[in-house]
């Protein structure tokens, strides 16, 4: 049901709000997060590590910390 | 993707009315439900969901078919929203605390004694975005 909501509305509904209802455990609005941002971490991390297979790994080694770093902004998602 | 989706957390419940046996729903599942029928109005966008429970009070609150416990706890939601700019506030924070009282009843069977709406934001429509939601 929240997935219908992620995907029927999610390109009018701001990132903050999605940020929030990530950090309340909704799953859908984390999904929709990462794919309004997955090009951009692909493209920074090319950049940080200088080739693509590198760049993709490390994000996709990164991604199931993310929720968790969400629920407390005072540590970068990017670090341990 | 399974693995993000992931919860990690522990799993809070709250306890649903009933007078035979224990029933009790996922906290975030119910602020879920929640989240969505209020989510149907096109004037706002729901920001934060929470529900917490109060203490049963003591007194029965049957239902119609006597099939809710007596003293049965009631819970208190607390909702921030995102109002679309120009929308009339007072008519759209008392719509969606029509609809969140109506959807915890109808949806949970949880009762709740107060929907406490914060609106933290506005947003405007994006070019060419469709508004065909409920108003």
């Amino acid at each position: 049901m929240t997935h219908a909501i992620a995907h029927a509305a999610g390109e009018q509904i701001d990132d903050l709000t999605f940020v929030v209802r990530a950090q309340e455990g909704d799953a859908p609005a984390f999904e929709v997060l990462v794919r309004r941002h997955q090009g951009q971490l692909n493209r920074l991390a090319v950049r940080l590590l200088g080739n693509s297979s590198d760049a993709e790994d490390a994000v996709q080694r990164r991604s199931p910390h993310c929720p968790m770093k969400l629920c407390n902004p005072q540590r970068r998602w990017w670090k341990g | 993707m399974g693995a993000v989706f992931a919860e990690p957390r522990p799993a809070e419940y709250l306890p649903l009315p009933t007078r035979h046996g224990r029933a009790r729903i996922d906290r975030i599942a119910a602020a879920g439900v929640l989240r969505y029928a209020a989510d149907q109005m096109s004037q706002l966008h729901v920001r934060s969901c929470q529900i917490e429970i109060s203490a049963p009070s003591g007194a029965p609150t049957p239902d119609a078919d006597g099939s809710r416990a007596a003293g049965a706890p009631s819970a208190r939601v607390h909702i921030s929203v995102t109002v679309r700019f120009g929308a009339d506030l007072l008519s759209a924070t008392t719509r969606v605390r029509q609809i969140i009282l109506a959807a915890a009843e109808d949806l949970l069977g949880l009762p709740v004694a107060a929907v406490d709406v914060d609106v933290v934001d506005v947003f405007e429509d994006l070019p060419g975005a469709p508004t065909d939601r409920a108003p």
